[in-house]
């Protein structure tokens, strides 16, 4: 989570947000969260699971695509 | 339930301690677009009232950081948090989540990131908004 929030503290155009899958579990379902931490970007679930900065960061540009 | 022990409270004083700037702490209460029910302790939690309290424990261990509170009557992903300019957390951070509350108040009040100088490169190349959410629970 903090790397997410690393990115959105040096890029104007990333925004982060942590969301607590039990509260929000009717959100969870609809992203097909079935693990955790899973990362969501622009609404759509992209992989599940802790990854390096660097490769947190390819991630987050290829979604940009 | 979400208050902090001595020790906890101690160790997240500590991490507080280095902060460079002030950060601002932004909570909103209002009813949740889909309420759910969670028993702890044989007790129905209510999240808005846990989180207030957490927030208000967590809030008082530096004088850099400050909480406003606010409440709608509007549904939504309450409660919401937003640390500094734009940090959110939407929900209560209990359990292992508080490391990412105390996180996002360390981060938020650090003078220079702490990602590498690859990492900044890449982001400079993102030429459009792009929303990251990462889905947490807190065990």
């Amino acid at each position: 989570m903090l790397l997410a929030y690393r990115c959105a503290l040096a890029s104007p155009n990333v925004t982060a947000a942590a969301v607590e899958a039990t509260e929000f579990a009717a959100d969870a379902d609809r992203h097909g969260v079935v693990s955790v931490p899973a990362i969501v970007i622009d609404g759509h679930l992209r992989y599940a699971g802790a990854v390096p900065e660097h490769a947190f960061v390819q991630r987050l540009l290829a979604a940009a695509e | 339930m979400s208050r902090l022990g001595e020790r906890e409270q101690q160790a997240v004083r500590d991490l507080l301690a280095g902060l460079e700037h002030d950060v601002p702490v932004r909570l909103v209460l209002g009813p949740e677009e889909t309420p759910v029910t969670v028993i702890v302790a044989g007790r129905d939690i209510d999240f808005g009232a846990e989180t207030r309290a957490l927030l208000e424990q967590v809030t008082a261990l530096s004088d850099r950081v400050t909480l406003t509170v606010e409440e709608t009557t509007e549904r939504g992903r309450w409660p919401e948090i937003t640390v500094g300019d734009g940090l959110r957390y939407h929900g209560l951070p209990w359990g292992y989540e508080l490391s990412t509350l105390v996180g996002a108040i360390v981060e938020a009040g650090k003078a220079t990131t702490t990602l590498s100088g690859d990492s900044l490169t890449a982001l400079a190349t993102l030429r459009r908004p792009v929303e990251v959410e990462v889905f947490v629970t807190p065990t």
